[in-house]
């Protein structure tokens, strides 16, 4: 029996919006979180800006990805240009989203370039899930989270981008704001909610147009529209986070919509404090950092026990500095 | 008698009340619905739609997490510092 779409009254209905009380057609769900994506890129993007969109293959950067394109090909005043960027991590997991991604960026028409993690640190994440002992108390997560992301953002600087598009959703913004809070450091709860453009030297400011956007309805719209796109989990996720979402998850059963009130809640309380920290640069790799040595660098000297071998050297950007003019030219 | 309709759960055929909306399924089989996503014939459907007899009903795992057990069955940590 179809049910048909609250808003159009034509199409089926694939998503129930409980925050809305509405259940939604793809097109009406596709101009939902359309509306909330573009209004956060007409907020924070500039004109000439070179985007860079973290783009992994997963369903998340694969939307937004496919959003920042279509507000690109509808505001051709904003002289705006793009690119897609992969981090290789160096997981079996990560080769069936490589294809997906450079699909998508082949069907959207737009450059797409791959790092792998082992190019810039010199060490994978499978390399480091064999190494580390069984009951060490850092998850993989962790250093690939502080990997990924120090190399996402080192990458985009040498290759000349003004800015960095995210996927994150509302799920993982209100999960990380709520870690913050739940560990008691404010200033990174500053930091994840803060978007000013010009942050630090060397630091690239990252938009992430899906943070209005459950994570439930990325996942149908990229399946109703086909969107090239890897839905698997990784196999090594584990952490603090999964105790966060389950909380998350049962108060948004118990009350719509309170991820939304929750973030704006979150934007409301930071919108005043500054976070208390001094960037500097890393002793050993010249990345912006709050300590003497960044946390990647931290990490790689952590681990070189495990290795056996000194793995504290810079990060290498060799491949970035090559292919930077071709990487933005017209094509 | 009540009116029931047969429809395919993960690939076992389940007898249901013929009123049973997509949504309830999601108590039935004891999942989240911000973790996963129930499919219809392989597309999304609102939750309050009906089922229809033949239904073929498969799941989506949306979330990156696993379970918050780990596999020696001892509960993780959530507030460890890192």
């Amino acid at each position: 029996m179809e049910r048909r779409c609250d808003i159009c009254q034509e199409n089926e209905a694939i998503y129930t919006d409980y925050s809305r009380g509405v259940s939604l057609c793809t097109n009406c769900l596709k101009s939902s979180i359309r509306r909330r994506a573009w209004a956060v890129l007409e907020n924070e993007l500039q004109e000439g800006d070179k985007i860079v969109v973290a783009h992994s293959g997963g369903k998340d950067s694969s939307l937004a990805l496919y959003i920042t394109k279509e507000f690109i090909d509808t505001h051709p005043d904003m002289k705006l240009n793009l690119v897609s960027l992969t981090i290789d991590e160096g997981t079996f997991y990560r080769k069936a989203s490589i294809e997906l991604a450079k699909k998508l960026a082949e069907k959207l028409g737009i450059r797409y370039i791959v790092f792998t993690m082992e190019d810039i640190h010199g060490i994978s994440i499978e390399d480091i899930k064999v190494n580390i002992p069984k009951n060490w108390r850092r998850s993989v997560c962790t250093y690939c989270g502080v990997l990924r992301r120090q190399a996402i953002n080192a990458v985009a600087r040498e290759l000349g981008a003004s800015v960095v598009i995210t996927g994150h959703n509302l799920d993982d913004i209100v999960q990380t704001s709520l870690m913050n809070i739940a560990r008691g450091d404010v200033n990174a709860l500053v930091k994840t909610l803060r978007h000013e453009r010009r942050i630090e030297e060397g630091l690239i400011p990252r938009i992430r147009p899906l943070k209005y956007v459950y994570e439930r309805e990325i996942a149908a719209l990229v399946i109703a529209l086909g969107i090239p796109a890897h839905l698997g989990k990784c196999p090594f996720t584990q952490g603090m986070r999964i105790g966060i979402r389950r909380v998350i998850d049962e108060l948004e059963d118990e009350a719509s919509g309170s991820k939304i009130r929750a973030l704006r809640s979150f934007y409301l309380i930071t919108r005043s404090i500054r976070p208390r920290v001094e960037i500097k640069r890393c002793k050993v790799c010249g990345e912006p950092t709050t300590a003497d040595l960044c946390k990647a660098c931290q990490f790689k000297l952590e681990l070189s026990d495990f290795f056996g071998k000194d793995l504290l050297k810079p990060p290498s950007f060799e491949k970035a500095s090559s292919e930077k003019e071709w990487i933005w030219s017209n094509r | 008698m009540n009116k029931t309709i047969k429809v395919f759960i993960l690939g076992e055929e389940r007898e249901l009340p013929w009123n049973t909306m997509l949504g309830d399924l999601y108590g039935m089989l004891g999942f989240s619905r911000w973790s996963t996503l129930l499919l219809v014939n392989g597309e999304p459907r609102a939750d309050d739609s009906y089922l229809d007899d033949g239904d073929m009903i498969s799941w989506l795992r949306i979330t990156y997490h696993e379970s918050p057990v780990r596999e020696n069955g001892k509960k993780m940590r959530y507030l460890s510092r890192e």
